[in-house]
């Protein structure tokens, strides 16, 4: 699988990106949502695990650029949210969102939830 | 959290850096690892190459799995012998307690993980002495050579508690 993780905390970043990498996984990171979106336009992923809360350029303003390019269709996004997952209003980009998780996500979670919209595909 | 931003310029820098497969060698490895150098390896076929390469490692972490199949253990010398329980996509106070256990024990070490070592070299890097060197395997890529230093430490740090 090809997978691209935006997430400002590097720490996830990089602990995801060394799990993928672990299970032979291609997995490419950012901490910055602009560059995960350039990145999105650019190349193709399997899937694309978001976190809803990045400073400047947020997990929404991800999903909303992706609307206006008309590309949410395409996308097999879960998102990551530490907030109550009752008070994540992400109903506008229902068709791109696959899964939301809480964050912190077990990684076998993760895992699962990937390898499902893989089968799903 | 907030973090200091020379912590977030260390963060950016990958916890280890690749060598590809085609540049795994004896002399390629030597040359990040000096004499001396407290060897670590987490994973069966990482362990097994250096063995190969006349590099005992004096902690070797192995789960008897390679790209998930079953498979034997790596022949090398081992005087101490650990086993601890980690579930995949975990990092269980068992495993982190026979990782500090080992570091006191009578060398070469071999810890046998019941479930997988995949995430071991995490807490392998917060607890291992100062310019101590680990190397785990990248499936398919190559082999990734973690040089420890309190900046990887301080990585590993965030990392594990990021995950909880």
């Amino acid at each position: 699988m090809k997978i691209l993780v935006v997430d400002d905390n590097s720490s996830i970043t990089e602990l995801l990106a060394m799990y993928f990498k672990k299970k032979g996984h291609d997995c490419i990171t950012t901490n910055d949502g602009k560059e995960g979106l350039s990145l999105c336009m650019n190349n193709k992923f399997d899937a694309i695990i978001l976190d809803l809360a990045m400073p400047e350029f947020t997990g929404k303003d991800f999903l909303d650029s992706l609307i206006q390019e008309g590309k949410i269709e395409q996308q097999k996004i879960i998102v990551l949210t530490a907030m109550p997952l009752g008070n994540v209003k992400i109903e506008d980009h229902r068709h791109g969102i696959c899964e939301v998780l809480p964050k912190p996500c077990k990684l076998d979670v993760l895992m699962k939830t990937l390898e499902s919209l893989t089968v799903a595909a | 959290m907030h973090l200091p931003e020379s912590l977030r310029d260390n963060l950016k820098k990958p916890l280890g850096f690749l060598l590809k497969d085609s540049e795994v060698t004896k002399e390629n490895i030597l040359k990040n690892i000096s004499k001396g150098t407290f060897l670590i390896t987490v994973g069966d076929a990482t362990t097994e190459k250096m063995i190969r390469f006349g590099m005992n490692p004096l902690l070797q972490i192995v789960d008897s799995l390679e790209k998930r199949t079953k498979r034997s253990l790596p022949e090398g010398k081992v005087v101490t012998l650990l086993h601890c329980v980690n579930p995949p996509a975990e990092i269980t106070d068992d495993s982190i307690d026979t990782i500090k256990k080992a570091f006191v024990m009578e060398k070469p070490v071999r810890i046998i993980v019941d479930g997988e070592e995949d995430l071991l070299v995490i807490p392998t890097a917060l607890l291992a002495p100062e310019d101590s060197v680990i190397l785990y395997g990248q499936p398919n890529e190559g082999i990734v050579i973690v040089k420890v230093n309190q900046e990887i430490r301080n990585k590993a740090k965030l990392i594990m508690n990021s995950m909880s």
